[in-house]
């Protein structure tokens, strides 16, 4: 079409360019949202990461406890001696020492806590409005050159604006703490040795112990082990009390054996899951920081 | 885990798995005794080296726990300033709407 009219011509002119100003805003707008997106993701993924970490050390500080009270029983009716307290005192030292690594892997949960309201959509729903009741109020001023069309691209100018401020800040930020978690994740890799040696001592004592009474001081019900032959018939053993045959007994042992290889072995699979974890969610805000 | 610590540690797991049978096979109370506080000594020295080496890392977990909060810090301080500008934006909207009403008036 063939425009001939000089103020159609310079109308079709500014729709043009109102038009490709739009597509540019669209495009530079859809790219800011894309880092927004994955740096919503890393801290989402880095929030899961730190409560698990988090829940890791917890769980090795009543690990520890609990060794404290299966050294005391061991020492009374294994050794039928008292209880050591340096062993005690050097178990709290532990103690203490994994406090500090769960302050570490709370002060990981805030830091993610606070990437995610940079990246959140909390913070793009209040830019967002923000830009739309300003272009709002353009759209109230008819007679403001251009047309309707620009309003619509000041409003967009401003949330774009406010975007790419926002992708700045987190493509800044991503880098610093993609190496701190590098760095708990190192130091995790480390010291996973020392963890699985404290979950090792819990089972080792427990399965002693469990040993010791069963075959020893024969103070424990044997019935449940068979249940699972019983159990589908809906039948419970009977087995004499106090004076189980020696076969039930020694089968006990062994399953007590079994059990704890299998949960020492499975502990070690959940300290690795956490590792990897860690590495992964480090070079995942690594992405961020590296988008453009 | 060091070679030293990791010897320490097997020796101390190898005493905790067989307690009841090494006990079994000691003859005399003197015996017993002394396996006993050889146990108890391999308890310390494990636990004691182990500590040592969380110690050791005492202070990597002061830095990174320092940088964390200095990022957390940085962070809501970013936040803040994105807000900030929300805020603006509002206020010049505001400040848009007072002048088109003031404008139509005079109209």
């Amino acid at each position: 079409m063939r425009i001939s009219d000089p103020i159609a011509s310079r109308i079709h002119r500014r729709l043009r360019y109102g038009r490709t100003a739009a597509l540019l805003l669209l495009f530079a707008t859809l790219s800011a949202c894309k880092t927004s997106t994955e740096g919503l993701a890393a801290a989402n993924q880095l929030t899961r990461t730190s409560q698990q970490l988090s829940a890791y050390y917890s769980d090795l500080i009543s690990q520890v406890q609990d060794t404290i009270t299966l050294k005391q029983i061991q020492a009374e009716v294994m050794f039928e001696s008292p209880f050591d307290t340096s062993i005690a005192d050097q178990l709290n030292e532990t103690r203490q020492e994994l406090a500090q690594r769960q302050s570490l892997a709370t002060a990981l949960g805030n830091v993610a806590t606070a990437y995610a309201s940079l990246a959140g959509a909390n913070s793009a729903a209040d830019i967002g409005a923000a830009a739309s009741g300003l272009a709002k109020q353009f759209e109230a001023i008819h007679k403001l050159p251009g047309g309707p069309a620009i309003p619509d691209v000041v409003g967009k100018a401003a949330e774009l604006l406010l975007d790419q401020m926002r992708e700045r800040k987190l493509r800044q930020s991503s880098e610093a703490i993609s190496n701190v978690v590098k760095a708990v994740g190192t130091l995790f890799d480390a010291e996973k040795p020392l963890y699985e040696s404290i979950d090792s001592d819990r089972i080792k004592l427990a399965s002693e112990i469990a040993r010791h009474l069963v075959k020893k001081e024969n103070v424990v019900d044997l019935t449940p082990a068979l249940a699972p032959a019983l159990k589908p018939f809906d039948l419970t053993a009977n087995m004499p009390v106090n004076q189980p045959p020696d076969k039930y007994r020694a089968l006990v042992a062994e399953e007590i054996t079994a059990r704890s290889n299998q949960q020492i072995s499975d502990y070690a699979a959940t300290s690795d899951a956490l590792s990897n974890s860690l590495m992964a969610v480090s070079e995942q805000i690594a992405k961020v920081a590296k988008r453009h | 885990m060091s070679d030293a610590l990791d010897a320490l540690k097997e020796n101390y797991f190898y005493l905790t798995d067989n307690m009841d049978d090494l006990l079994d096979r000691c003859q005399t109370v003197a015996q017993k005794q002394q396996l006993k506080a050889d146990y108890q000594q391999a308890t310390l020295s494990f636990y004691q080296a182990r500590n040592k080496v969380f110690q050791a890392n005492d202070a990597n977990i002061t830095q990174a726990v320092t940088q964390l909060k200095a990022a957390q810090t940085s962070l809501q301080k970013m936040t803040q300033e994105l807000a900030d500008v929300a805020g603006i934006l509002n206020a010049i909207s505001t400040a848009v709407r007072i002048g088109t009403e003031l404008a139509s008036m005079a109209g």
